[in-house]
C-alpha cells in the first residue's frame, strides 16, 4: 500500500540552511549536506529543498550543493527556487534531483511547465504555491508570488485549473498565513484543493506538533512539508510517523 | 549479475542523472563504463538501460544516437541487460506516454493508471515478490522480504490488462486496484521500475540478482 510521505523542508540561503518565519527573519540550521544525510537516514521520505536567495539575487539554483547532497541521500530530492528556464531544470535532474518545483516562475512564464513536461515526464514537475487568504477571491484565497512579497491576479483555485493541465505532476500548497507560526496546517485549505485535482498533494506551512501533521494526513494530504518542528530538533521524523502509525495512518517505517 | 570487478555499460542517452546508478554500481565492486556509440556497445558484457525522462524523448534520442538496432542485437545476443524505469518502458512493445512502438524486447505494454486515486503514483509502496520465479532460486532469499520502494510514475506494465507472462514476474506491486511489473526477468533481460535511483542504490540487493 502507498505510504503517507513526511518531507523535510530545506531553505537554502548562501549555501547555508534557514528558517524564518512567516518568510522572513531567517535563522542559521546547518549544512544542507549534512542535514539532508542526517534526514535521509532517519526516517524522510523525501528532501525538498529551495534555494531560497537564486531568485531574489537573480541566481540558478545552487547545483553544486545539490550534486553534493544527491550523493549522500539516499531518498527522492526535490529542487526549487532560481529555476527560471529549462536548462536549469534539466541541470537540477542532471545534478541528482529526481522533482523540481515552480513557484514563482510559473505564473510568469506557465510554458515551462510544458517544456519540462514534455522531457522529463509530468512526475518530474512539482507545482509549488504560496497562497494568502483573500476574501475577494471566490475561494478564498490568492496566489502570492516572491515569497509572498507580491499578488498575482489569480485566484488560487483558478490558477490551479489552468496550470495542473499544463504538466503538473504534484502539488505544493504553502499558506503564508500559517508559515513557520507552529498553529497547524490549514486543513480546509487542504480539503478545498482535494477537492479539486486528482494528483498527489503536499501541505506546507505552520506544522507545530505532531497532531499537526497527522491531521494533515487524515484530511487527505498525500504528504506533510515540514521544517522548524524538526528542524529545531524537539521533534524527529521517526517520533512524527510512529505518532501518525498510531493513528492508523500508513507510513513507510523501514528505513 | 556481474563478477566483481567486472565492467558494466550504462547507457548515456542524454535524459537525465547516471551519477546515482553509476554509484549503485561501483558500490557492489564493478567497474562503470558510460555508453553513448555503437561501438562502446560492443566494448562491454553488462548492460544497463536507466532512465528519467519520457518513453518519447528516450526513443528519440535513441534514434538520434543510431542505437536502436544496436540495442536490440545486444539483447538478441544474449548479454545481460537491465532496464530501470523508461529504460523497462522503452525495452516493452508499446508505451501509451507519447503513443509510442518500443524496443519489443519485452512482451508488455505501458499504459496509464485509471483509478480513483492520485495520479501520478507517488511514493512509497510495498512490492510482492513472486517465489516461484527461477532468480530467486539462485541465491536470493533476501528478496521474499516485503519492502518499500520509491515510485513516482503515471504509466506501468500492468499485470491484469496484458496477460502478463507470470513466469517472468519477479516482483509486483499495487495501486489503486491495479497491480503492475516491478521486476521481470526474461532469458538475461531484466527490467525494474523503480523509479528512484537512490532507492536503487538503497536496495542494491535488487540490483545484484536482476
Amino acid at each position: 500500500m502507498l505510504k503517507k510521505r513526511i518531507i523535510p523542508c530545506l531553505d537554502i540561503r548562501e549555501g547555508r540552511v534557514t528558517k524564518g518565519v512567516e518568510f522572513k527573519n531567517n535563522v542559521d540550521i546547518g549544512d544542507p549536506v549534512e542535514l539532508s544525510q542526517f534526514y535521509s537516514e532517519s526516517g524522510a521520505d523525501e528532501i525538498v529543498i529551495y534555494d531560497i536567495s537564486a531568485s531574489p539575487n537573480g541566481l540558478p539554483p545552487d547545483f553544486k550543493t545539490i550534486e553534493a547532497v544527491a550523493a549522500k541521500s539516499f531518498i527522492p530530492i526535490c529542487i526549487g527556487g532560481g529555476i527560471k528556464c529549462f536548462a536549469d531544470a534539466a541541470r537540477c535532474i542532471s545534478s541528482g534531483a529526481e522533482k523540481v518545483s515552480l513557484n514563482s516562475i510559473a505564473p510568469q512564464k506557465p510554458q515551462l511547465i510544458g517544456e519540462i513536461a514534455e522531457h522529463f515526464g509530468v512526475q518530474a514537475i512539482v507545482l509549488s504555491l504560496d497562497v494568502r487568504k483573500d476574501p475577494s477571491c471566490i475561494s478564498g484565497y490568492r496566489l502570492v508570488i516572491n515569497g509572498g512579497r507580491s499578488d498575482t491576479k489569480w485566484d488560487m483555485l483558478d490558477w490551479i485549473r489552468f496550470a495542473v493541465p499544463l504538466g503538473v505532476g504534484e502539488l505544493c500548497v504553502n499558506s503564508i498565513d500559517q508559515d513557520g507560526r507552529r498553529k497547524g496546517f490549514d486543513n480546509y485549505l487542504l480539503q478545498l484543493i482535494k477537492s479539486e485535482t486528482n494528483i498527489p498533494l503536499i501541505i506546507s506551512g505552520g506544522a507545530g506538533c505532531a497532531q499537526h501533521v497527522a491531521d494533515a494526513l487524515h484530511n487527505g494530504a498525500d504528504a506533510a512539508l515540514v521544517a522548524s518542528i524538526v528542524h529545531s530538533g524537539e521533534t524527529t521524523v521517526s517520533g512524527l510517523k510512529s505518532i501518525c502509525v498510531a493513528q492508523g495512518l500508513n507510513m513507510r517505517m523501514d528505513w | 549479475m556481474a563478477e566483481n570487478g567486472s565492467l558494466v555499460g550504462l547507457l548515456d542517452y542524454g535524459a537525465g542523472n547516471l551519477g546515482s546508478v553509476a554509484r549503485a554500481i561501483s558500490s557492489l565492486g564493478y567497474q562503470v563504463k558510460s555508453i553513448k556509440t555503437h561501438d562502446e556497445m560492443l566494448s562491454v558484457d553488462h548492460l544497463i538501460f536507466p532512465g528519467v525522462g519520457s518513453a518519447k524523448q528516450a526513443m528519440n534520442s535513441l534514434g538520434r544516437m543510431d542505437l536502436i538496432a544496436p540495442l536490440k542485437d545486444y539483447a538478441a545476443s544474449g548479454r545481460p541487460l537491465l532496464g530501470i524505469c523508461v529504460g523497462m518502458q522503452v525495452l516493452g512493445q508499446w508505451s501509451d506516454e507519447g503513443s509510442l512502438k518500443c524496443l519489443g524486447i519485452f512482451p508488455y505494454n505501458v499504459t496509464k493508471f485509471e483509478c480513483e486515486e492520485p495520479v501520478p503514483h507517488m511514493g512509497w509502496n510495498s512490492v510482492c515478490w513472486n517465489d516461484r520465479h527461477p532468480a530467486h532460486a539462485q541465491g536470493s532469499s533476501r528478496l521474499t522480504e516485503s519492502s518499500n520502494f520509491y515510485f513516482v510514475h503515471s504509466y506501468a506494465a500492468f499485470i491484469s490488462r496484458d496477460g502478463f507472462p507470470y513466469s517472468y514476474l519477479l516482483a509486483e506491486s499495487e495501486y489503486g486496484g491495479q497491480k503492475f511489473v516491478i521486476s521481470s526477468h526474461k532469458e538475461m533481460c531484466g527490467v525494474l521500475n523503480v523509479t528512484s535511483k537512490k532507492v536503487v542504490v538503497r536496495d542494491y540487493n535488487l540490483l545484484r540478482t536482476s
